[in-house]
């Protein structure tokens, strides 16, 4: 209850003041239900900052066999036996995204492994919103009647809109921050001239 | 000390956290952050913040009292101050805020966004550390600050052997006799001294040279009596070196003249030493010493040729090696002056000997020793006021042989037709100094053009003493108050390429953005040095060893004096890798970089450099303009 009534405050209060944690996770697959997670990465963002000073990231050690996207990701078996316990690591990441509202590029994605390794260690956890990159930028684009390639609405594809740099894809730390900055570009953009609470602003990116 | 806990202090407070292998690999890539090791370049990533800074927000960076370190991710900004002047256009890698973090001064800049982007912030304890843990951190912020950022190429510069100056390999004065002393006291006096060589010293003059193999050839063998006066056997004349000439320099001379002993000169021709051969074995041997020999060894213009041709694909790979790629110039204008000397021999075999005195005189880039593989010829011919029109013929025919020769070794004939084979250029000292005067006189532009040319001079073949009294002659013609100014002016009219905002002003041909290094730079630096060279009547035709004369012995102040050397220094390194490592079909023209494929400390560099190059610029104008 408490907690319901603070997430009200949260959203309500100006966007620049409000929580924001940009997360990025990778998976055995790309079947987000099925497949195990093996590594997670959060960054909190401050607007205007990102604070890559108290980012994380996370291995997770887990026994099932890494199919190909191991060659997507770059984990090793002997970097995912070095990895922390799924327990572990959802434990961090739950303190230190509590009352947050969730970023991400392709959100549903990470937020539906994120629920499934939640619910697989019997903890519970929800933001207080959660902002997904993709979308936002896909709004944007057919608000200007632009046609939509199909990858043109890739993190790195969208980043290059805003004159951000390539960046070395499919580590989840890199692409959290990379989403990060996404994020404050798309934001600041978005709120200029205007004062959006945060609620508005995860319209955009609902 | 790295593993001491205190260590990652306490301004952060987060403890460790993740680094992201992007975070990293900038970092790694950013002077002066790529000087730190592996652990506090660890530490600088996890002090740091980033902040997104747009139009919106940008009063949030840089507020008065928050001393922090920026470093520019992506975006761009103009740094401007507190009236809006613009001071500096800031691109990804560029450094900020850190005047303010060294001095404790309120920062009273301010950001102007041409481009949304990113900005890494490090607190101010977090700098601290890094500056208390990296000297070479801690330097670079105090040169940068200094505006001595030029000076960090030091670091990277170890002069190569070959570039030693003769005078720091001499170590004993030279032991000498007298011209009228006996064949037998010279001997007496070598085996005293324990010396394979005399030097043969009258009033300080040097008059010859006496060795182990003289007495052995001309007076032993042919039964000469020992009482016989030395200038009888001695070698009159012998091939000199000058004491801040440089062991290549040596190199060729003793190769060429296939000599073991090479009398060694001071700037005021008088003897300090001998350099043996054994004090060049004992140098640490190289390559260059290989093709200087095979060179030397050629016995017809055929095999000359052929071994010249060797000469690019040498450089290349030497200049791979060596720590200063300013050594490739120098190792050039070696070569070039040791074939010059070498077809001058050749055509002296097949034609008989000189007829007279003359100097074979190297102009512009041979005679500063800063040419380059494209350079061209640009030489002339100094002859003896009485000289007979018979005696001329020789020279015209020879002058056609060496600059033939040379184009076919390589360095191109000269478009502007400055060359020894031109007859116009084979002039006794007298009509030189004509020519000069006419020039100092009446200073139009294409004089001053001519004189930025004939000014650099150095005498390659032939007789030291007549190139000096003609060069002593006209560096005093030199000193005439309107014709400095008339240069001064000549020179505030050259563009550096640097703009409004501290910006590279690129010269463009289709998609190719690109500054010629030696137009609109190097020639420039040079034509500034040769001005107070000119009007402190210094001779020496090398930047360098120009403003090591010029050092508190003219208007020009020592920092100035080292901020140029610097900029020099810098500018033909640059000049020369990029020549050197040219895409043969590179769509910009040689002597040029696109700033855009530079790495982001040499982009610093060169707006330092073109910085140093405007300033003085300004001096000239103000020193020598007034006079207008």
């Amino acid at each position: 209850m408490f907690e319901k009534v603070a997430s009200w405050h949260h959203l309500r209060a100006p966007w620049r003041e409000a929580k924001w944690l940009a997360i990025d996770i990778e998976t055995n697959g790309l079947d987000a239900k099925g497949d195990a997670m093996l590594a997670l990465a959060w960054v909190r963002i401050a607007p205007p900052r990102i604070l890559q000073n108290q980012a994380e990231y996370r291995v997770v050690n887990t026994n099932l066999e890494l199919t190909q996207s191991a060659v997507i990701h770059q984990l090793s078996l002997s970097d995912i036996a070095a990895g922390l316990p799924l327990e572990e690591v959802l434990a961090e990441f739950v303190k230190a995204a509590e009352g947050a509202i969730i970023v991400a590029h392709n959100a549903q994605f990470d937020t539906v492994v994120l629920q499934q390794a939640l619910k697989q260690t019997g903890m519970k956890w929800q933001p207080d919103g959660v902002y997904c990159t993709l979308r936002a930028e896909r709004r944007r684009l057919e608000r200007q009647s632009q046609t939509l390639k199909p990858d043109s609405l890739t993190l790195a594809a969208c980043r290059e809109r805003y004159g951000f740099d390539a960046f070395s894809g499919h580590h989840a730390l890199n692409d959290a921050i990379a989403c990060a900055e996404l994020f404050l570009a798309q934001a600041f953009r978005f709120s200029s001239g205007h004062h959006p609470n945060a609620r508005s602003l995860l319209k955009e990116g609902r | 000390m790295v593993s001491d806990t205190n260590f990652y202090g306490s301004q952060g407070g987060f403890g460790m956290a993740s680094i992201s292998a992007d975070t990293r690999e900038f970092l790694a890539n950013t002077p002066p952050f790529d000087s730190l090791s592996a652990e506090l370049l660890q530490y600088a990533a996890e002090q740091m913040q980033a902040m997104y800074v747009c139009h919106d927000n940008r009063q949030d960076i840089m507020q008065p009292d928050s001393h922090q370190l920026y470093l520019v991710r992506s975006g761009a900004y103009d740094l401007v101050d507190k009236e809006n002047q613009h001071l500096d256009r800031l691109e990804p890698g560029d450094l900020f805020g850190f005047p303010s973090l060294l001095t404790g001064r309120k920062i009273t800049n301010k950001l102007q966004v041409i481009a949304d982007g990113i900005i890494w912030i490090w607190p101010e304890g977090a700098f601290n550390e890094l500056r208390r843990q990296s000297q070479a951190f801690e330097r670079y912020f105090v040169n940068a600050h200094g505006q001595r950022l030029l000076a960090e190429q030091g670091k990277t510069q170890g002069a190569d052997w070959s570039e030693k100056k003769i005078a720091s390999v001499i170590d004993r004065k030279p032991i000498q006799i007298s011209s009228t002393a006996s064949i037998q006291s010279a001997a007496q006096l070598m085996s005293a001294e324990r010396v394979s060589c005399l030097l043969v010293v009258d009033d300080q003059q040097l008059r010859g040279i006496l060795t182990d193999r003289d007495l052995r050839n001309r007076v032993v063998a042919v039964g000469v009596s020992f009482d016989v006066s030395v200038a009888a056997v001695m070698t009159p004349m012998p091939a000199i070196i000058y004491a801040r000439d440089s062991l290549f320099d040596a190199l060729t001379v003793m190769g060429q003249a296939n000599i073991h002993h090479l009398p060694v000169l001071d700037d005021n021709e008088i003897p300090i030493g001998v350099l043996t051969n054994t004090d060049l074995m004992q140098q640490q041997r190289s390559e260059p010493v290989l093709l200087i020999n095979a060179l030397f060894k050629a016995n017809s213009r055929e095999a000359l040729v052929a071994e010249a041709a060797k000469i690019p694909d040498y450089l290349r790979s030497f200049a791979s090696r060596v720590k200063d790629i300013g050594i490739v110039g120098r190792l050039l204008t070696s070569l070039t002056d040791g074939i010059t000397r070498k077809l001058i021999r050749l055509y002296e075999q097949e034609q008989g000997s000189a007829p007279c005195t003359y100097v074979w005189l190297a102009f512009g880039s041979q005679a500063r020793g800063d040419q380059t593989l494209g350079s061209d010829q640009d030489n002339a011919l100094l002859l003896p006021d009485e000289i007979t029109d018979g005696q001329r013929q020789w020279f015209a025919e020879v002058s056609v042989y060496v600059c033939e020769g040379l184009a076919d070794c390589g360095i191109r004939l000269c478009p502007g037709n400055i060359m020894a084979m031109n007859p116009d250029l084979q002039k006794n000292r007298l009509e030189w100094r004509e020519k000069f005067l006419k020039w100092i006189r009446s200073p139009t532009p294409k004089a001053i053009m001519h004189c930025m040319i004939f000014f650099d001079s150095r005498p390659v073949a032939g007789s030291h003493q007549l190139y000096r009294q003609h060069r002593e002659e006209i560096a005093k013609l030199a000193k005439q108050d309107m014709f400095l100014a008339n240069i001064a002016r000549h020179i505030g009219e050259l563009n550096v390429p640097l703009g409004l905002f501290n910006h590279f002003r690129t010269k463009s041909e289709g998609d190719f953005e690109y500054i010629d290094i030696k137009k609109q730079a190097v020639a420039i630096l040079n034509d500034i040095v040769r001005l107070y060279s000119l009007a402190a009547g210094v001779t020496v035709p090398s930047t360098p060893a120009r403003l090591e004369q010029l050092k508190s012995a003219s208007s020009l102040s020592d920092k100035d004096n080292q901020n140029l050397l610097e900029a020099w220094q810098f500018l033909t390194g640059l000049r020369l890798t990029a020549q050197m490592y040219r895409n043969e079909d590179s769509k910009i023209p040689s002597n040029s970089v696109d700033p855009e494929t530079l790495s982001t400390m040499q982009r610093r560099q060169l707006k330092a450099a073109f910085k140093v190059i405007k300033d003085a610029q300004h001096g000239v104008a103000f020193k020598f303009g007034r006079n207008m």
